[in-house]
């Protein structure tokens, strides 16, 4: 295995470069730290007025709702694991977070968002470059709710096999049938096995 | 039947009997009714008997015990010398008995003192006509013959290393002897034994042979059987394998070679085994020795860091790569070292060349390791290294390429460091010519890279805070050029998002702090102070200078000069006009200085001058003084005197007290409404009381005038937690436990007489609180008993919701009733509860109607709440159903909660009991964590009206608890629910909140792997 690697040195991302967003949530909306001082416990008169007071304070911003957004797309698949090397596809730079664009619905009567993503295989010549845009896929789908298409590519110019990689998965056939292959299903399970 | 016939007879059957009559030979010999010669001469017909060779060798056996038990002085120098001689003759013909031959002989020596001659010839007899020894099967005969060479070897010496030295085939006889032996009980003392040859005798032409003779054992892969008697094990016969092998500087030919040999070996343990030999041969060699293998060494340990197969090897190689640059340090002549550095040095350089890389990292380990070894090493590898690392960071544009450089050079800084902790005063002149350059690099990464370069600007902030920590590497001057680099990224790296690392550099500042505390001092502290106005008009930003400012109170040596500036600037704040935010941001971080950081201390407890010099003054200013301190300021400057005063003594605390009872007792007689304003901070002070400080009748006064408080209902919610909370602690630390009924009658407190005023909602709330109080104290065990029971007949009104809420607080962790408060606690009021009223709730539980059954279901969840596991773990069958209910409470999100949080725990330790609830749990799980349920499945149990709604908090939970269970549960319980739970989680998968989300997926994942696994099943 050691020997046949495709790439045995590839580059590695230092993990404080990676996009994330605690790191780039604005300071203002951070607990500071003087916070932690007095612990929330429940205490004697908390229910004095009505049993919800009681309750975590947070649940009153209950009514904004978080859209899904890039960085969180990013954060499902940064985490699966390559199937050469013990390390994320985020820290090998196969996955980046300039290059997921979620599209917002074609026509007002459609509610199909559409998630794409495109992949870097770390060699132009890497033959694992299939199974990892499986791997993507399969997360996503699993993943992301029903009314996201999403639509796995090698970006452009960076895998010589590019065109028959895309081909294999926007294949729904395809990517069912793969799905059919045991040690194929090993492998991207393996991968996604580090994902939380 | 004479003696020996006897012996014989049972020698087989009864080895204890044949013991015994061997005792009677040897005391009839002591007594004298017996001749030794006679004894001989009855064994003679045994002895001799030609056919069968067990007959010899127990009559041998005979001989030994005889002579085991005999006591010394017994019998003459002569006969002890001719049993010698007759037992070595017969060695010569005849080996059966062999092993009790030895025991004869140890028994012999045991009597009287041998001379050279005779230890010399048994030696040889040995050695001669029993050569080898594997050819007795027998492991006693073996073992009894080599305890018999080991005696030899310990108290024979001289005369044994003759033999060595006079006859030329004694020693490779002797190597030869051992050959073959297996069995550990035997080699445990082979090994041990040998180590006399090894580094007494002269063995340069048998040197190969030994070595090999020990060798052959390598690696050790001995598994000692279950209920070993021997208690042997694997480590024992490699420590002592291992201490041959590193015997003698003679072995280095033959030990490197196939030590790194096997090095090369698939086994991880192999491994293990062959690194820590090469470090007890390092250690044990001679340094000249060493030298003549060191880079052979070093080309074949560098693999093991280069490509880490698992971390520990790594470890273990630099450690051993690091014992050889320290031994060859050890000659005086520099040439071994240089030659031994020269290909690590030029290896090491080749891999900066492509930082970073997996190789770059190692080589940065590898020098590390290398320095800490000794300032001569260190010395050679900054000469070595520096000069190119640098030249290559100035020929680079790349970031990242000068991150890796950088990192090198710290890891470097970082053996200096700990080298200067170990032998201070070590020589740093030829770091020094670097660390301007180094300096340079690093405050230009921090003051100007772009913001997005995280790791490289980390990497410089790590590195400038070494620098500073490597004592005399940077002069005045440059430190302070540090400490100004990192207090600007502290202050005015204001960027936000991505980017920000001013967490970081406090950090990096608190530390240096510790090593440069005059700098930080004289630059840090006045830039803060810039910072911080004494009357802000924008709130934000100088939050997040304050709390940077506190951290650095976290190192002593400048928690004095940050908390006597807080001081004044609170000081100026108040007499500015400040608004209020701003004052009570510089109270908490004051309040963190004191909590989180690091006072001076005297034995063990913080200093008592810091209350009269920062809690007083804050005292006067926002207490005594009629100035309208908001509620919040006041709890934080009695959380102040709080902190600093519960440790004090009784003497310390006393002087406090009674200066300050005069202006409080007017308060606390008195129903003046600045009273009730300074709850917040009677509370903490009171608390940190010892409870001999304060007199009885001063409480009882209390009590009252907090009991007529808590009953009036003109209070705000903020005033009664406070007003309540004091009451818990007056009747749990003050109180005598002799008189609580009498002081709560007189305070018109009796819990009874409260919960049958059932009207008033403050009443049951001070009940609540007295019973709390006495609960965690636990001295009035059946006062308490039933007051509980009291607070439960409250379930039973209409009105009694209240009262179930209240139930959580019982046992709800807090902060004012602990042991540092010198509060009384109980190690079992926990159990106490959950005793007392767990029953009695599941019971009442079943036979409920509706409306009276919610009030017990939440009461029963705020028990559990805070229950550990092990209490529960008991009554799960009871509890389940009850917990089942409880998530039908659709109203109540907090219930719902610590009912998820208990099912939770059931998943993860005892996932059985849940096995027959599997289908109503799931069931209720998937109706938690959605956001709101279908229509028309609103349960009347609550009586709110509140929209029923699950928070993200409950659905979060919900979905954790859902996903332990594919993990947990038997396959064939959950299978047949994945695909309704599949399905179900896709709509949570577009939950508007991203913490649901995320744990929809986590959760979804678990089921949808059950696929798998069930497909491999069929």
């Amino acid at each position: 295995m050691e020997a046949d690697k495709d790439n045995a040195n590839p580059t590695i991302i230092n993990p404080s470069d990676l996009p994330s967003r605690r790191r780039s949530a604005p300071t203002a909306k951070r607990p500071g730290i003087f916070d932690a001082l007095a612990p929330a416990y429940p205490s004697l008169a908390d229910p004095l007025s009505s049993p919800e007071a009681s309750s975590d304070s947070a649940s009153s911003s209950d009514e904004e709702r978080e859209e899904i957004d890039e960085q969180e797309v990013y954060d499902l698949i940064s985490t699966i694991s390559d199937p050469e090397h013990p390390l994320s596809l985020g820290s090998l730079g196969v996955v980046k977070l300039d290059d997921i664009l979620i599209l917002p619905p074609t026509s007002p009567r459609s509610r199909i968002s559409t998630v794409r993503v495109l992949i870097t295989p770390t060699t132009s010549a890497c033959s694992l470059t299939t199974v990892i845009g499986l791997g993507v896929k399969v997360r996503l789908v699993n993943a992301l709710p029903p009314r996201f298409r999403v639509d796995v590519r090698i970006k452009e110019g960076t895998s010589r096999t590019a065109d028959e990689v895309n081909k294999q998965l926007g294949d729904k056939e395809r990517v069912a049938a793969a799905m059919e292959n045991r040690s194929l299903v090993n492998v991207v399970n393996t991968m996604l096995a580090t994902c939380e | 039947m004479s003696d020996i016939q006897l012996y014989l007879l049972e020698a087989d059957k009864n080895a204890q009997e044949a013991r015994r009559i061997a005792a009677q030979s040897a005391s009839h010999l002591q007594n004298k009714t017996l001749k030794l010669i006679d004894l001989v001469t009855s064994l003679e017909p045994y002895l001799n008997n030609k056919e069968d060779g067990s007959l010899r060798a127990k009559s041998v056996a005979y001989v030994a015990d005889v002579l085991t038990a005999l006591p010394p002085k017994v019998l003459s120098l002569q006969e002890r010398r001719l049993l010698c001689d007759f037992l070595l003759g017969r060695l010569e013909g005849d080996v059966e008995g062999v092993g009790a031959t030895a025991r004869a002989l140890i028994a012999l020596e045991t009597l009287g003192k041998w001379d050279s001659e005779t230890a010399q010839g048994v030696m040889r007899s040995f050695i001669d006509h029993t050569n080898p020894l594997r050819q007795f099967k027998l492991q006693t005969e073996r073992h009894a013959i080599i305890q018999l060479v080991d005696m030899l070897l310990a108290k024979y010496r001289d005369p044994i290393r003759k033999l060595n030295e006079d006859q030329s085939d004694f020693t490779a006889n002797f190597i030869l002897y051992w050959e073959g032996e297996k069995d550990p009980r035997n080699l445990m003392i082979i090994f041990s034994l040998l180590q006399v040859p090894m580094t007494e005798w002269d063995i340069s032409s048998n040197a190969q042979d030994l070595f090999d003779s020990v060798f052959n054992y390598f690696p050790i892969t001995f598994k000692p059987p279950p209920d070993d008697p021997y208690g042997i094990t694997a480590q024992d016969l490699k420590d002592r394998l291992r201490a041959c092998i590193a015997a003698n500087s003679d072995f280095a030919p033959y030990a490197f070679p196939q030590l790194l040999d096997k090095l090369d070996s698939t086994s991880m343990n192999t491994k293990r085994d062959v690194l820590v030999a090469i470090q007890a041969c390092v250690t044990e060699y001679e340094a000249k020795t060493i030298n003549l293998y060191s880079v052979t060494l070093w080309d074949a340990l560098k693999f093991e860091v280069l490509n880490v197969q698992e971390e520990d090897l790594a470890e273990e190689s630099l450690k051993a790569l690091s014992m050889i640059g320290g031994k060859l340090a050890e000659l005086p002549e520099g040439g071994p070292l240089n030659a031994y550095l020269r290909p690590i040095i030029k290896e090491c350089n080749e891999h900066l060349e492509d930082a970073p890389t997996k190789q770059s990292e190692a080589a940065g380990r590898i020098l590390q390791a290398l320095a800490i070894s000794g300032p001569a090493v260190a010395d050679r590898i900054v000469k070595g290294i520096l000069p190119v690392l640098f030249a290559l960071y100035h020929a680079s544009e790349s970031i990242t390429k000068r991150r890796g450089l950088l990192e090198v050079f710290t890891q470097i800084v970082g053996a200096f460091v700990k080298l200067s902790q170990l032998l201070p005063g070590t020589n740093i002149t030829t770091l020094q010519a670097f660390a301007k350059d180094a300096e340079d690099a690093m405050i230009h990464a921090l003051a100007k890279a772009p913001k997005s370069e995280v790791s490289f600007r980390l990497s410089s902030l790590t590195g400038l805070s070494q620098l500073v920590a490597a004592p005399g590497v940077l002069t005045d001057k440059q430190v302070e050029r540090a400490v100004d680099t990192v207090t600007d990224v502290v202050l005015h790296d204001s960027s936000g998002g991505h980017g920000d690392i001013r967490a970081q550099a406090v950090q990096a500042l608190a530390s240096i702090a510790h090593n440069a505390p005059q700098a930080v001092r004289d630059r840090t502290i006045p830039a803060f102070m810039v910072m911080l106005p004494d009357s802000p008009d924008e709130g934000d930003v100088v939050t997040v200078t304050l709390e940077a400012f506190a951290q650095l109170a976290t190192e002593r040596q400048v928690f004095d000069t940050v908390v006597l500036r807080l001081k004044n600037k609170l000081r100026a704040a108040k007499h500015q006009g400040a608004p209020a935010s701003y004052l009570r941001a510089l109270l908490l971080a004051m309040l963190y200085a004191f909590t989180m950081g690091s006072p001076m201390q005297e034995d063990g407890v913080i200093l008592s001058s810091y209350y009269k010099d920062y809690a007083q003054p804050l005292v006067n200013d926002f207490v005594r003084s009629d100035t309208g301190a908001a509620a919040s300021e006041l709890e934080i400057v009695g959380r102040i005197c709080n902190i600093i005063l519960r440790a004090q003594g009784v003497h310390m605390q006393a002087t406090v007290f009674h200066e300050d009872r005069e202006w409080m007792s007017e308060d606390m007689t008195g129903d003046s409404d600045s009273n009730t304003a300074r709850g917040p901070f009677m509370l903490y002070y009171y608390a940190s009381l010892r409870p001999e400080v304060v007199e009885a009748e001063q409480i009882v006064n209390m009590l009252q005038s907090q009991a007529k408080q808590a009953l009036r209902d003109r209070q705000t919610t903020q005033e009664s937690v406070t007003t309540l909370r004091l009451i818990s602690l007056v009747v749990n630390k003050f109180v005598s436990p002799k008189a609580v009924q009498a002081s709560l009658q007189e305070a018109n407190i009796e819990v009874e007489r409260l919960c049958n005023e059932a009207s008033a909602a403050q009443a049951i709330h001070v009940a609540f609180a007295v019973v709390k109080g006495l609960l965690i104290q636990g001295k009035s065990g059946s006062l308490t008993t039933k007051y509980l029971n009291s607070l439960f007949d409250h379930l039973t009104i209409t009105t009694g919701m209240t009262a179930a809420h209240l139930f959580a607080t019982l046992l709800a962790p807090d902060d004012i009733l602990t042991k540092a408060n010198h509060c009384q606690i109980s190690g079992l009021y926990k159990q106490k509860v959950f005793g007392q009223l767990v029953p009695k709730l599941t019971a009442a539980i079943r036979t409920a109607d509706a409306g009276k059954k919610a009030h017990y279901l939440v009461a029963l969840s705020g028990i559990l709440k805070w229950q550990p596991y092990s209490i529960l773990a008991a009554s799960l069958p009871e509890l389940i159903p009850a917990l089942l209910q409880t998530l039908d409470l659709y109203a109540d999100q907090s219930i719902k909660a610590s009912a998820l949080t208990v099912f939770e725990s059931i998943a993860m330790h005892d996932p059985d009991a849940l096995s027959t609830h599997a289908a109503s749990l799931i069931a209720r799980l998937l109706k938690c964590c959605i956001a709101s349920p279908p229509r028309g499945t609103t349960t009347p149990a609550s009586s709110s009206t509140t929209t029923p709604t699950n928070f993200p908090s409950v659905r979060a939970k919900s979905l954790q608890c859902l996903a332990l269970l594919p993990k947990q549960l038997k396959l064939e319980i959950v299978v047949p629910f994945r695909r309704q739970v599949v399905k179900q989680l896709m709509g949570c998968l577009d939950d508007g909140k991203r913490v649901v989300r995320l744990k929809a997926v986590q959760c979804r994942t678990a089921w949808l792997s059950l696929e798998e696994e069930g497909g491999e099943e069929d």
